[in-house]
């Protein structure tokens, strides 16, 4: 089904969206996104680079190649990451995703410095000084999945991302001029974001209606065996 | 593991881009592209205009486009009089759009090249950036990056047109700062040298609005195009005849 979306997509965009007077999202941001949102860092990563290979490649796109893959493996990395935080359970791998390496994998290693924290209790002048911190590490915090509304506004940000991040590496690759890249960023942002947000909540809906069958807890099951 | 798999992901995204930038253009990988996606979209362009019923008007949509090309170059000025002698007109429609940017369908087996005249019934549309096998991508002239040699059709002035992609306008530059202009003039192409990437003659557009800017090096004015260029359909392309 994702992949299928992401084969379809830069076609529609070229087909249908692209032509509409409105303006309309970017399919393939929105199909990258949605990958990583629900199958984590390595899908969203590896679907940024297949979808936007394949929009780099079909006509009329003339510019770099790779330009597209780039920028959305990316951006399929950080919304992965970002994914496990989000409210409802809207990936499908919540709770995997505490694994015992930072955002970029460095909790270990040459630059845990980092993100070190000092969680000694203080003893410094007046409850302040803790010890050294490391500057990155407010990344690192545990935090708490996020509520409904921060969760809005993280996929849009990251779906508005999409089209502003390719339209910059357009510009900075020299395959655009700036005017051209401008023109209709905003519309394709606004409508980019929207429809995630869209998407986003379409889905939480979906799992909060599905059925779940809880596993029974043991003493119940004891029960079970000796009935 | 999975470190290991996004590191080689982003790596080859990265080399991807540092291949075609710096040591050879991937051109296999865009042909590929344009055979896959572009023959989709000539089927999908196909598919809607049997469905809109004029399929059988293909054959005179040819010679039109023939026609319209040897009429637009039989006004060029003498110098390019042989203009016809050595091109020929392609007929293609609009099936793809992008960022100032068309598809169409018509490649390199129809005689398309890269930087060759794309024009339509009432005007220049663009040019042609890109020739896969069996399409094309057209850079229109509201391209920001696009800028066309231009002569006033009644006075003879010369200037440059560029694009401004916001507005669906061009902007006429004169070189003669003292240049009579007016709303309503009509702008023609200038022409290139062997009608590359523009033949001479081609409509260009209609000056609306003449900006006057006291003690300016250049005449400034704004220019509606003569082609609709939101609405492409049927367009024409100017090829070099083969053999010759």
């Amino acid at each position: 089904m994702r992949v299928a979306l992401l084969l379809v997509a830069p076609l529609l965009q070229v087909l249908l969206v692209n032509r509409s007077p409105w303006g309309g999202p970017d399919l393939v941001t929105l199909a990258v996104v949605w990958t990583a949102l629900a199958r984590g860092p390595v899908w969203g990563c590896a679907a940024g680079l297949a979808g936007g290979l394949l929009a780099d490649v079909t006509p009329p796109a003339d510019g770099t190649v790779g330009r597209t893959a780039l920028v959305l493996s990316l951006l399929g990395l950080l919304s992965g990451r970002l994914s496990g935080r989000l409210s409802g359970r809207l990936s499908g791998n919540f709770g995997r995703e505490r694994e015992p390496l930072g955002p970029l994998g460095w909790r270990r290693g040459p630059l845990s410095w980092l993100v070190r924290r000092d969680r000694a209790p203080s003893r410094g002048l007046l409850g302040i000084g803790r010890g050294p911190v490391g500057p990155l590490a407010w990344a690192e915090r545990e935090r708490a999945p996020m509520g409904r509304g921060a969760t809005s506004l993280v996929v849009a940000v990251v779906a508005a991302a999409g089209p502003v991040s390719q339209g910059a590496a357009a510009v900075a690759f020299g395959d655009e001029a700036w005017a051209t890249a401008a023109a209709g960023l905003p519309v394709t942002a606004a409508w980019t974001a929207a429809l995630g947000v869209a998407a986003a909540a379409t889905a939480r809906a979906a799992r909060r209606h599905r059925p779940v069958v809880a596993p029974l807890p043991p003493e119940a099951a004891a029960v079970m065996r000796r009935v | 593991m999975r470190r290991a798999v996004v590191l080689l992901v982003l790596a080859a995204a990265v080399s991807l881009v540092a291949i075609d930038r710096t040591l050879a253009p991937l051109t296999p990988l865009r042909e590929a592209g344009s055979a896959a996606f572009g023959a989709v979209q000539n089927a999908v362009g196909a598919a809607t205009r049997a469905f809109a019923g004029d399929a059988r008007l293909r054959a005179a949509e040819q010679e039109n486009a023939q026609l319209r090309a040897e009429l637009l170059s039989a006004g060029a000025p003498a110098a390019d009089a042989g203009v016809m002698g050595r091109h020929q007109g392609v007929a293609a429609h609009v099936v793809g759009f992008g960022r100032q940017r068309v598809t169409i369908d018509a490649g390199a087996a129809a005689g398309v090249e890269r930087d060759v005249t794309v024009l339509n019934a009432d005007g220049l549309v663009g040019k042609v950036t890109w020739a896969g096998p069996a399409t094309a991508s057209v850079s229109l002239i509201t391209d920001a990056g696009s800028s066309v040699g231009a002569r006033m059709a009644g006075s003879g002035e010369l200037g440059v047109v560029t694009g401004m992609p916001g507005e669906g306008l061009l902007r006429l530059s004169l070189f003669d700062p003292h240049a009579p202009l007016r709303p309503g003039d009509q702008v023609v192409t200038m022409g290139s040298a062997g009608s590359r990437p523009y033949a001479a003659g081609v409509p260009i557009g209609t000056v609306t609005e003449v900006e006057s800017v006291p003690g300016a090096a250049t005449r400034m004015a704004l220019v509606r195009p003569a082609a609709r260029l939101s609405a492409l359909d049927l367009v024409a392309v100017i090829v070099p005849r083969p053999g010759r």
